[in-house]
């Protein structure tokens, strides 16, 4: 047992990782943000079981991690994320799995229970399977569903993820309703930004702003309050005043980029980067990009965890800039 | 939402996505639909969650 070091004299510093293990997809999201899928960058390498698992034992040694999500692309479409993340059990990170649900069957999950894994999130764009497929770029609504019923029987948890356009944003509350018919306690809402594919097609599927989005979140937030349910906003949306009164079941955020922020995103080419919607990275895990890592977070622990009193915009949709940087 | 279901049995997955797909789509109450997915959730209530515990780790020995 290596990662629940609260004994340490010199705790290690703590982040929650985003890894993008797998480049490829079954799907074609139209919203999809992976940055090279603009063809402004090529596809990054696909680093090899025996690399990948080199970098994550090497990052875990020398910070804590809270969580692992893998994600891609479609991580599914790994045969050996299983191997990975069993690779890792002794350091005791919990991971989910981020996945669009069309590979997530009865045989897979079991064989991910093996190694540990607990929690999906599932990609859940409506709750009518036209909008949802077609938003996904393949029949995949009735797989998704699928999946979590799957999953739920297996005793993970699971959170639907909704990734808001215009076309579908108003499918909001009911998609929240339908979770909350699966059993379920949480609802990722994220809000479309346009990178990657996404650019291509911000035109045809809309990019909502916060005046568009904030009625929806408010009737979506009073089905998620008669289920017990909680909302989370995965990207900022700036509301006036930073708050409404009522908004009970709702978490607003941050977004995370800033020095010494918590939230990293890994590569499938095993570099480091600040923002899973942006390219630029800060170098390899296995050597510059770590070092920086590392002298970043120790820098932010002399100075004091950073505390926002107020939600900070998302940097790409403030400024229209795909680039991210911290001076 | 038209399918005959076991009574005796939870409903397959199959059936729990046809009757939120029903459910989903139908302006009116479908009684049907709602007893497969009643039925589900009374299947899986039982089952525990077991990842809060995990994603709360953080002592040795959890």
């Amino acid at each position: 047992m290596q990662a629940c070091g609260s004994a340490d004299s010199h705790p290690r510093p703590e982040i929650e990782l985003w890894f993008e293990l797998e480049t490829g997809c079954n799907l074609a999201c139209r919203f999809c943000y992976n940055f090279w899928k603009d063809g402004s960058a090529p596809v990054p390498l696909r680093s090899a079981t025996q690399s990948v698992v080199s970098a994550l034992r090497k990052l875990l040694g020398v910070v804590r991690c809270s969580q692992i999500a893998f994600s891609g692309g479609e991580p599914l479409l790994r045969q050996d994320l299983e191997e990975i993340i069993a690779s890792i059990s002794d350091y005791d990170v919990p991971a989910v799995v981020t996945t669009n649900g069309s590979l997530l069957t009865a045989d897979r999950i079991r064989s991910l229970m093996g190694v540990g894994v607990r929690r999906y999130q599932v990609a859940l764009h409506s709750h009518l399977a036209e909008t949802h497929d077609m938003l996904s770029g393949g029949a995949s609504w009735k797989a998704a569903v699928k999946a979590m019923v799957l999953a739920r029987e297996a005793g993970a948890t699971v959170t639907p993820v909704f990734v808001a356009t215009r076309l579908n944003m108003g499918h909001f509350p009911e998609t929240v309703l339908l979770a909350a018919r699966l059993g379920m306690k949480r609802v990722v809402f994220n809000r479309f930004v346009p990178t990657g594919l996404g650019i291509r097609n911000r035109k045809e599927i809309g990019v909502p702003t916060d005046e568009e989005l904030i009625p929806v979140v408010v009737e979506a937030n009073a089905v998620a309050r008669q289920h017990s349910m909680r909302i989370e906003l995965g990207v900022p949306i700036a509301i006036p005043g930073g708050s409404i009164e009522g908004l009970t079941q709702s978490e607003l955020t941050s977004c995370p980029v800033e020095r010494g922020q918590r939230r990293w995103t890994l590569g499938s080419d095993l570099t480091l980067r600040r923002c899973n919607q942006s390219g630029n990275n800060i170098g390899s895990v296995m050597d510059d990009g770590l070092r920086e890592l590392l002298s970043e977070l120790e820098g932010a622990r002399d100075r004091g965890v950073p505390h926002h009193t107020s939600v900070r915009n998302c940097q790409i949709l403030s400024s229209g800039l795909v680039a991210i940087s911290v001076h | 939402m038209s399918q005959v279901t076991n009574q005796l049995h939870p409903p397959s997955a199959d059936e729990v996505v046809a009757a939120l797909s029903s459910l989903a789509q139908s302006d009116s109450p479908d009684s049907t639909a709602q007893s497969v997915v009643d039925r589900w959730r009374e299947s899986v209530a039982d089952m525990p969650e077991v990842s809060k515990a995990i994603a709360n780790c953080h002592t040795p020995g959890h």
